[in-house]
This record gives structure tokens, C-alpha cells and sequence, in this order.
């Protein structure tokens, strides 16, 4: 298939996944396409289905029912050719920690045709990184940098990067990302990142996916969320009934209600930041008991 | 990169991340190696000769007069250190391919280092082969030093020579070790591969290996000519008479002495004047026009003993290495397929 800019870099069609037969689905028939050229982040709690969603496009699961394309190609289909478009940045413990940052170029170069290692290279000495450094004497953030740097070196035009920020530290986080934002704009790549921390990636993507127990909540443009949703403040749960447009109640600082609405009247409370947006969505996930049918299940 | 550089990277890095293992199955082996050469050099050091050594055949390391010292000394040495160093070797090949072969998927999937490896190797097998040769490469090498220096050492435990009883150890030497080294491999490769967790697979695969073990020793028991069971030492003038068959001519002294030899057994006959002769040498000295070529040869060169052949100890070594090899090297080509459908975490 040729790409084109109308094809999307990843798509997920009625998607559903169970780990074991009688287990509850870790993906419940998710349905969306990850424009090419965009920087999507999929937000959730734990055990939402982002790492299963994520290593599904890897080809490194088989979905239960539905279909998932990377570039048009199925990756269980066919892996090989799937994977040789795809930078993947798996979670930081995933390196080898006796082997040294160069070590890990080498492996890159003999496991991928076409791994440009002077693009690593560079990036790592930017960062200060050395290439003598064993993995495991490398800080979080080193790790997960040397992870990016390996998978940007690939030049694949789809990154997927599953919880890279997770262990890092807030100036790690904000290096991680300045840095993986700065290759995607100037490559024109797709990249799909997975966080539970929604004010990381606030800044970097231009679309949001809230997941939650394996269903899509909200797949959207982030200007488009942030513009369609608006916070009210409520003094008593009571003291007004729902409207169709309430999303859901939920407790924000100081123990205050808040109501998350989708609605664009500016009459209407104040605008929602996109913390707000995901809390307000994963609490009505909760209230709908999307996670109770999962722990029943 | 070239493909020979590649591969060069590749066997590099394998051998580092590898490297506990590696180094510890090496020097395991070069110390039983080593303790091989030693306890053959102390054995030789002894300077038993062969007239001792065919007295302790007979009776014992209990054999009287000047022999008495010497052969207890050697004895000595050949039970103890001997026999303890040949069990190590016996484990050895197994223990050397578990130990490569368990990690090499295993401590992957565990250390979660998979998700790395398989997201930049488009094709699995590719990269399991990448890693896979060198570790087999250094597990034939080990094999094979643990194979030449066992059968040293053997050769010099049965007498250097003056008895062929080798076939009761005939899996603890020569190409079977190597054999065996192969199956441990690919025992480790593929139970490592479906655990993905290796403490766990080690056990598992030290129990397979156990097992097998065991097994090869019956399977090495049942194909021994029934003729053959509890005749290793001196033999009795019975054993080179026939039991059946029309009275023996003398006119063809080689058929007759087949006829009343076991072909899948080797004998051992000392003369008069205390020289040992082999089975061939043996029937040159059957005068022409003997009726009895049995009778005779226990008459005149006594027979000292009698085992299995060197043509049966090959031919069992041939089945062990072809059985073991087979196993191990279809071990290891189940693990592709293993591989491309296992989940890394």
C-alpha cells in the first residue's frame, strides 16, 4: 500500500483483546485512526488497554476480534513488514542493562537494515549521554532518552511509545518530550504515546485518547477537546439536575464539585483544562461501571 | 554493516549479555578438562604395568606380590578421582547446554528485554539465529573438549588399551558428548523460550535432562547382545566353546574361531610367557588341522577377557549421537516457531 497523507498511520477497527478465555477484555471493541503526521497521546488509568493497545500494533499481540493496521499493513499478518515501520520505545526497564549506550547502537545496526547510528549518535551527545555508560549506571531519564534515540534512529515514520515518561522526573519528562516533539515535527513522523499522566503530554500532542477498562471515552483534536468542554462548579451535588451534556461529576481540589460539560456556550462555567477533560471522563466511565463490569468479569 | 561484521556484533554481544553463563560453563569446562588430564597423568605416573593390570583384572586390587602397591595406588586413583571426574564429564555436556540455552530466550522474556529486541528486528527467527550460532558454535567447542579429553582419559581407565570394555562408557566420550551438549541446548532453548522465566526453565530443564539421561542409559543397556551381559572381566573356558552347531573343522581357523567367538564381543587372550594377544593374534596361533579351536585357545592362550567389541562401541556411539543429535537439533528448531508467537512483556 502507498501512503499517502489521507491514509492514517494507525488504525484500530472494533478492536477487542482478552488475555485468557474467560478473562475480562482488556479492549472492548475500540474503533480509531491516528492521522499521519500527528502526535497522539492515549491517556488512562492503569490497566486501561494502553500497553495492549500499543503492543497490539507491535504485532507482539493477536487481537481476540477486530483488525488494527500499521501504514495500511496488519502487523500479525505480517510483523516484519509492519515493524519496519515502526520506532518503538518500550518501557524504560526494557534495555540491557550490562550492555553499554554503544553496545545498544550496535545491536540496533545488526537487528535493523537501515538504522542510522549517526543520528543516535547525535542525539546522544547533545544530551550529554556517553557511549561507554553501562544501561544500568544511566538515570531514568538517560534510559528512556537512549530508548528515543534508538527508535528515532530507525527513521520509521511511526514511533509508539508505551508509558515512556512513567518513571522519569518532571525535568526528564520535559526533556523527553521537547525532544520527541522536535524529531516528529521535523521528520513529518506519526507518533503514539501512552501516559496516565495527562499534564505531561498536555503540551506536546495534538490529539487525545482517554481509555478506560479497554473502551475509548474520548478520541479527539486537543484544541477541539479543550475548546468543547467547559467546568462548572457546583456548591451541593443536588442542587441541579444533570443535563444531556454533563459528562460527570467529579471531586476537584479543595473537595469542590465539578462538572465537566460538553458544551462550547461560554455562559456556561469556565473553560475545562484537559486535566480536567480526562477526569471528568474517567469518572463517568466509573459512574457508568465500565470498571465494576470489568471487575465482575 | 557486512554480513560477516554483522555476525561478528552480533556473537559480541551475545556472548556479553550472556556472559555469567558463558564464562561459567567455559571455566567448568576447563577445569574438568584439566582434572581429566591430571587424574590420566597421575594414572600413567603410576607406571603399572601390564602384567599388574591383567592380575588386578583377575583378582582384583588385591593382587599379590610386587603387583600389590602399584595396583592398589592405580586402582585407587581409577575408582576415586577417576570415576568422579568421568560423572562430572558425564553431566558436563548437559549442564553446558542448559546453561547457554536457557537464557538466550528466557532471561529475554524475564529481563523484559524482548520488547527491545523484537520491536527493532523485523524478523524474530532472524534474530534468535543471530544469537543462537554463536552460543552453538561455543557449545560444540566445550563438547568437543569435554568429548576428547573424557575419552583420554577412559582409554587410560580400561587399561590403556588392554581391554576394550569401553562400551559401558561409550556415551561419556568421543562425538555422543557433543551430542548430548546439542539436546541440553536445545532443551534450555525451548523450554527457556515457552517459560520465559530462567531459574524456573534451568530446573525444568535439568529434570528433562535427567530424564533423558536416564533414558539413554536403558536404551544403551537394550541394544548390548544378550551374550554380552555380565561377561565383562575374565572369561570361563565356556564362553569361547559353542554351544550349537556341527564339531568345528580346523581347515578355516578364522571361521572357526568365529563360530565359537561372539562377533559383537572383543577378547583378550594372554599366552603362556605372559603376553596379551588380541582376538586375531590370538587364532594366528591355533596350529593348522585343530579340530577345537576353542578348546585350544583356552588351553593353550588363556583367555583374560571378553566384552563388547570396538565395532559395537562404535556403532552404539553412532545411534547415541545421531539419536541425541537429532533430538537436540529438532529442540532447537522448534524454538522459531516458539519465538515468533511468544509474547514479550
Amino acid at each position: 500500500m502507498t501512503d499517502t497523507p489521507a491514509d492514517p498511520a494507525l488504525t484500530a477497527d472494533h478492536l477487542a483483546k482478552r488475555y485468557r478465555t474467560r478473562g475480562p477484555l482488556a479492549l472492548d471493541g475500540v474503533t480509531m485512526s491516528v492521522p499521519t503526521g500527528t502526535i497522539t497521546a492515549v491517556v488512562g488509568p492503569n490497566g486501561a488497554g494502553k500497553s495492549t493497545l500499543i503492543r497490539t500494533w507491535m504485532g507482539f499481540e493477536r487481537p481476540t476480534s477486530g483488525r488494527v493496521t500499521v501504514t495500511g499493513i496488519d502487523p500479525w499478518q505480517r510483523r516484519p513488514q509492519a515493524l519496519a515501520h515502526i520506532g518503538y520505545v518500550p518501557q524504560a526497564a526494557s534495555l540491557y542493562r550490562d550492555l553499554t549506550v554503544a553496545d545498544h547502537l550496535a545491536l540496533a545496526v545488526t537487528l535493523r537494515r537501515g538504522f542510522e547510528r549517526s543520528v543516535a549518535v547525535e542525539r546522544l551527545k547533545s544530551l550529554g549521554i556517553g557511549p561507554s555508560k553501562r544501561a544500568s549506571e544511566l538515570s531514568g531519564g538517560q534510559q528512556a532518552q537512549l530508548g528515543l534515540a534508538i527508535a528515532l534512529a530507525t527513521r520509521a515514520p511511526v514511533l509508539l511509545l508505551d508509558e515512556p515518561l512513567a518513571s522519569l522526573d518532571p525535568l526528564a519528562r520535559r526533556e523527553f518530550l521537547s525532544v520527541l516533539v522536535a524529531a516528529v515535527r521535523a521528520d513529518g513522523h506519526t507518533a503514539f504515546l501512552s501516559s496516565h499522566i495527562v499534564t505531561d503530554v498536555e503540551e506536546a500532542c495534538e490529539r487525545l485518547v482517554v481509555l478506560s477498562a479497554g473502551h475509548v471515552l474520548l478520541d479527539s483534536d486537543v484544541a477541539e477537546a479543550r475548546a468543547g468542554h467547559r467546568i462548572v462548579t457546583v456548591l451541593a451535588p443536588s442542587a441541579a439536575p444533570p443535563t444531556p451534556w454533563d459528562v460527570a461529576t467529579f471531586t476537584g481540589p479543595g473537595e469542590t464539585r465539578l462538572v465537566l460539560s460538553r458544551t462550547t456556550d461560554p455562559t456556561v462555567g469556565r473553560p475545562a483544562s484537559l486535566e480536567e477533560i480526562v477526569l471528568g471522563y474517567l469518572s463517568s466511565a466509573r459512574a457508568s461501571g465500565a470498571d465494576a463490569a470489568a471487575w465482575a468479569a | 554493516m557486512g554480513a560477516l561484521a554483522g555476525a561478528v556484533t552480533s556473537a559480541r554481544l551475545t556472548f556479553k549479555v550472556h556472559r555469567f553463563e558463558v564464562l561459567a560453563v567455559s571455566v567448568g569446562s576447563l577445569i574438568v578438562a584439566a582434572s581429566a588430564l591430571i587424574v590420566t597423568y597421575r594414572l600413567n605416573s603410576v607406571g603399572v604395568t601390564t602384567q599388574c593390570l591383567l592380575q588386578w583384572l583377575s583378582g582384583g586390587p588385591d593382587a599379590a606380590g610386587a603387583c600389590k602397591d602399584p595396583v592398589s595406588q592405580w586402582a585407587g586413583i581409577n575408582e576415586s578421582e577417576g570415576g568422579k571426574v568421568l560423572a562430572a564429564m558425564a553431566l558436563l555436556p548437559y549442564a553446558i547446554g542448559l546453561f547457554l540455552g536457557v537464557p538466550l530466550v528466557g532471561r529475554e522474556l524475564e529481563a523484559r528485554t524482548a520488547a527491545t529486541a523484537w520491536g527493532l528486528a523485523g524478523s524474530r527467527s532472524r534474530w534468535l539465529f543471530g544469537r543462537l550460532m554463536p552460543v552453538l558454535l561455543l557449545t560444540l567447542a566445550l563438547g568437543a573438549l569435554t568429548a576428547v579429553t573424557a575419552a583420554i582419559l577412559d582409554t587410560t581407565r580400561t587399561g590403556d588399551g588392554l581391554w576394550s570394555n569401553l562400551y559401558q562408557d561409550a556415551e561419556l566420550f568421543g562425538a555422543p558428548v557433543v551430542a548430548h551438549a546439542i539436546a541440553g541446548l536445545g532443551i534450555g532453548l525451548v523450554v527457556g523460550a515457552v517459560m520465559g522465566r530462567t531459574l524456573p526453565a534451568l530446573i525444568v530443564g535439568a529434570v528433562v535432562a535427567i530424564v533423558l539421561f536416564n533414558v539413554g542409559q536403558q536404551w544403551h543397556e537394550s541394544f548390548l547382545p544378550e551374550s554380552a551381559f555380565g561377561t565383562q572381566g575374565p572369561v570361563t573356558a565356556i564362553s569361547v566353546r559353542p554351544t550349537t552347531g556341527p564339531p568345528l573343522s580346523g581347515a578355516d581357523l578364522a571361521d572357526a574361531a568365529a563360530r565359537v567367538m561372539d562377533p559383537d564381543l572383543d577378547y583378550r587372550f594372554q599366552t603362556a610367557d605372559g603376553q596379551l594377544l588380541t582376538r586375531e593374534a590370538a587364532i594366528a596361533t591355533v596350529p593348522a588341522g585343530t579340530t577345537d579351536v576353542g578348546a585350544w585357545l583356552v588351553t593353550n592362550d588363556t583367555p583374560v577377557f571378553e566384552g563388547p567389541s570396538a565395532a559395537l562401541t562404535s556403532a552404539w556411539q553412532l545411534r547415541e549421537t545421531l539419536g541425541f543429535g537429532l533430538l537436540g537439533g529438532l529442540l532447537i528448531l522448534l524454538t522459531f516457531p516458539v519465538v515468533e508467537r511468544a509474547r514479550p512483556t
